[in-house]
C-alpha cells in the first residue's frame, strides 16, 4: 500500500500551483484523519497504534459510548467474585494525553461512505479519510422466542459489561440454596466462544463456596458441542459434582419459549425453573456496522484478510467481534491482534509506512475453580480469502494443580497486558 | 594418513553417537535439542536485525508482555538484552522451555524474525 500511498502524493503535489492560490487555512488542514468507532479491545488498540505509531501525523478521531470502558472479559471472574468491577474498568485519559488522540463520548449513529463522514446521535458529523468499525456485538433479541430488551432486565445477558454484569452478580448472589439457575447459550457466532462456560464454573463455585447444596445450573445449549467442552466438563464433575447439567439441542428439542417474569425456559423435553435466568440470544455485529452498509446478510461484515479492510469498501476496516474472523474466534485477544494488522494498513495508506504481511494471533483463557484455569490458543495467517487458524493448542485433560495454576496467572498476566496495550 | 585418522576418529565419534542415542533416547533427544539451539543462537546472532520488523512483530508480544517492564503472571521482556531472548526463544522453538502460548509464538518465527524482536526488545526502554 506504501506504493500506491506515493504514488498518490505524486499526484497531489503535481496539484502544487494550484495549492499556493488556495486560502492558507485550507493549505494549514490538513493532517489525514482516521475515525475509530468503538472503544473496546479493537478500538482502543486501533486508535492508539495509529497515534502512537505515525507521531502525530495523522489525525485520530476514537468514538464511543462510554466515558470508561468495562471489559467483557474477566467480568466472569467479576461473577465469580475473584474481581471488582473497578479492576475490569478503565479510562480512555491516557490516549487522549499521551497520544493526542481526540475522544468522543456518544454514539456514532450513522456512516455516509460516500462523503466519508461519520454522523453521531447528536447530528454532529466527523469527516474520516479511513474508518475503523469495531463496534462489537448487536444482540438479537427475538432470536431467542419471549426474550427482549424489557425481559433483559429481569432476565440478564449481561453479555456487554456493565450494568448487565452488575444485574447478573446481584441476582446470582441474592439466590437461596436449593433455588435454580437455567441459562439458555447463543448459538455461533457468538462473542467468547468459552464464555457462557466459564460463567457456569463461575456460578457454580459461588454456590459452593457459600455452601449451597441444593441449587442447580441447568444449561440450554442451541449447540451440539461447545469451546473447550471436554476441559469444562472434567472441571465441573471434579469441582461441582451434580451441580451442572448441560443440554444440547439433540436432547432439549429446542427452545420454545422464555418467560423472564415467570422465571421458566419452555424446551420441547421440559419446562425448567430458575429463580435466575441467564438468557444469551444471537448476536451480529454492532449497529453501525449495519448501518454503514458493511456487513452481510448473515449480520456480520467481511473483510480483507490480509489487512483486515471492508469487502465492501477499502476506506474503511472492520475489526473485533463485528468482523467476519475467518477461523479466528471473537475474543478480545483476537480484536486486540487485528487491530494492529487495520492500524499498519490505515497508515501505510496515509503515510508512507511501510506494511508488513499480517500475522495474528489469540489465546482464550477460561478459569474453571479457583487456580483450575485451562486456556486454547492458536496463530492464524490470510490463506484461502479467510483468516486462516495455522497451529494451535488446547489444555489437556487432567493436567496437574500447578499447571492449572500457572495457567490462571498466566490469563491475569495476559489480562494486565493487554489492559496497558489498549489504554497504557 | 592424516585425512583417514581424521575420518577415522569421526567414524569412531559417529559410532559413539549412536550407541549414546540407542541407550538413552530422551536424553539424546534434549542432547540435540541443545545443539540446535546453540546453532540457532548463533546463526540469528550473526544476522542484520531490523528492530522496525521487530516492533511490528513485536505487536504479538505486547498484548500480554507489557512495555514497561512490569511483570506477574507473565514475565518481563523489555530492556532483555538480545543474546537472551534469541535464547529463550530458540530453547522454546525446540522444545527445551515448556508453555504452549511460547512455543506457538517461536515454532512460526524465522531466524530473522527472531532475531529482529530480539533487537526491539533490548532497546526499547522501561518506562
Amino acid at each position: 500500500m506504501s506504493t500506491m500511498t506515493r504514488r498518490r502524493f505524486g499526484l497531489l503535489t503535481g496539484t502544487g500551483a494550484a495549492m499556493l492560490a488556495m486560502p492558507t487555512v485550507l493549505r494549514a488542514q490538513e493532517r489525514p484523519r482516521v475515525v475509530v468507532v468503538g472503544g473496546g479491545a479493537g478500538g482502543a488498540t486501533a486508535a492508539k497504534y495509529i497515534a502512537r505509531d505515525s507521531r502525530g501525523a495523522i489525525e485520530v478521531t476514537l468514538i464511543d459510548a462510554g466515558e470508561r470502558f468495562t471489559t467483557c472479559f474477566f467480568s466472569n471472574l467479576y461473577l465469580g467474585g475473584y474481581r471488582d468491577l473497578n479492576s475490569i474498568t478503565h479510562s480512555y485519559d491516557d490516549l487522549v494525553a499521551k497520544y493526542g488522540i481526540t475522544k468522543v463520548t456518544g454514539m456514532a449513529t450513522a456512516v455516509d461512505r460516500t462523503a466519508k463522514t461519520v454522523t453521531m446521535a447528536d447530528g454532529a458529523t466527523i469527516p474520516y479519510d479511513r474508518l475503523v468499525l469495531s463496534p462489537g456485538i448487536e444482540l438479537i433479541w427475538d432470536s431467542v422466542p419471549g426474550y427482549s430488551q424489557e425481559a433483559a432486565e429481569i432476565a440478564p445477558h449481561a453479555w456487554k459489561a456493565g450494568p448487565q454484569t452488575e444485574l447478573l452478580k446481584k441476582k446470582l448472589d441474592a439466590l437461596s440454596d436449593g433455588e435454580n439457575i437455567v441459562m439458555v447459550a447463543p448459538p455461533n457466532p457468538y462473542r467468547c466462544p468459552p464464555g457462557p462456560y466459564e460463567r457456569v464454573s463461575m456460578m457454580a463455585h459461588v454456590l459452593k463456596a457459600r455452601g449451597d447444596k441444593g441449587s442447580k445450573i441447568f444449561v440450554i445449549d442451541p449447540k451440539e458441542q461447545f469451546s473447550k467442552q471436554a476441559l469444562f466438563q472434567e472441571g465441573w464433575d471434579r469441582h461441582y459434582p451434580g451441580m451442572v447439567e448441560w443440554y444440547g439441542p439433540d436432547v432439549h428439542g429446542g427452545i420454545k419459549m422464555v418467560d423472564a417474569a415467570a422465571g421458566t425456559v419452555e424446551t420441547d423435553l421440559d419446562t425448567f425453573e430458575g429463580a435466575l435466568l441467564n438468557i444469551i440470544p444471537a448476536q451480529r455485529a454492532g449497529a453501525i456496522a449495519q448501518a454503514a452498509g458493511v456487513a452481510d446478510e448473515k449480520g456480520f461484515c467481511p473483510i480483507d484478510p490480509a489487512s483486515m479492510r471492508s469487502a465492501m469498501d477499502e476506506a474503511v476496516f472492520v475489526i473485533g467481534d463485528a468482523c467476519v474472523g475467518g477461523d479466528m474466534p471473537k475474543s478480545a485477544f483476537s480484536a486486540n491482534s487485528q487491530a494492529k494488522v487495520a492500524a499498519m494498513n490505515a497508515r501505510a495508506d496515509l503515510t508512507d509506512a511501510k506494511a508488513f504481511p499480517a500475522r495474528y494471533s489469540n489465546t482464550c483463557w477460561s478459569l474453571i475453580e479457583t487456580d483450575d484455569g485451562v486456556k486454547v490458543g492458536a496463530q492464524y495467517a490470510p490463506q484461502d480469502g479467510k483468516i486462516a487458524s495455522v497451529e494451535g493448542f488446547v489444555s489437556q485433560l487432567g493436567e496437574n494443580a500447578d499447571l492449572r495454576k500457572a495457567t490462571y496467572e498466566e490469563s491475569v498476566g495476559w489480562y494486565d497486558g493487554i489492559i496497558a496495550d489498549m489504554f497504557g | 594418513m592424516v585425512f583417514c585418522n581424521i575420518g577415522r576418529a569421526l567414524a569412531a565419534s559417529f559410532t559413539a553417537m549412536l550407541v549414546f542415542t540407542v541407550a538413552s533416547p530422551a536424553r539424546a533427544g534434549d542432547a540435540t535439542a541443545a545443539s540446535q539451539v546453540e546453532e540457532a543462537v548463533v546463526r540469528t546472532l550473526l544476522l542484520d536485525a531490523d528492530p522496525a520488523y521487530g516492533e511490528y512483530l513485536g505487536g504479538e508480544c505486547v498484548t500480554c508482555h507489557r512495555t514497561s517492564g512490569a511483570s506477574g503472571g507473565v514475565p518481563p521482556i523489555a530492556g532483555l538484552p538480545a543474546g537472551y531472548t534469541v535464547r529463550a526463544l530458540s530453547e522454546y522453538k525446540f522444545g527445551l522451555r515448556d508453555n504452549n502460548v511460547m512455543k506457538l509464538m517461536a515454532t512460526r518465527l524465522a531466524d530473522d524474525e527472531v532475531a529482529a524482536l530480539a533487537a526491539y526488545f533490548a532497546q526499547i526502554r522501561k518506562d
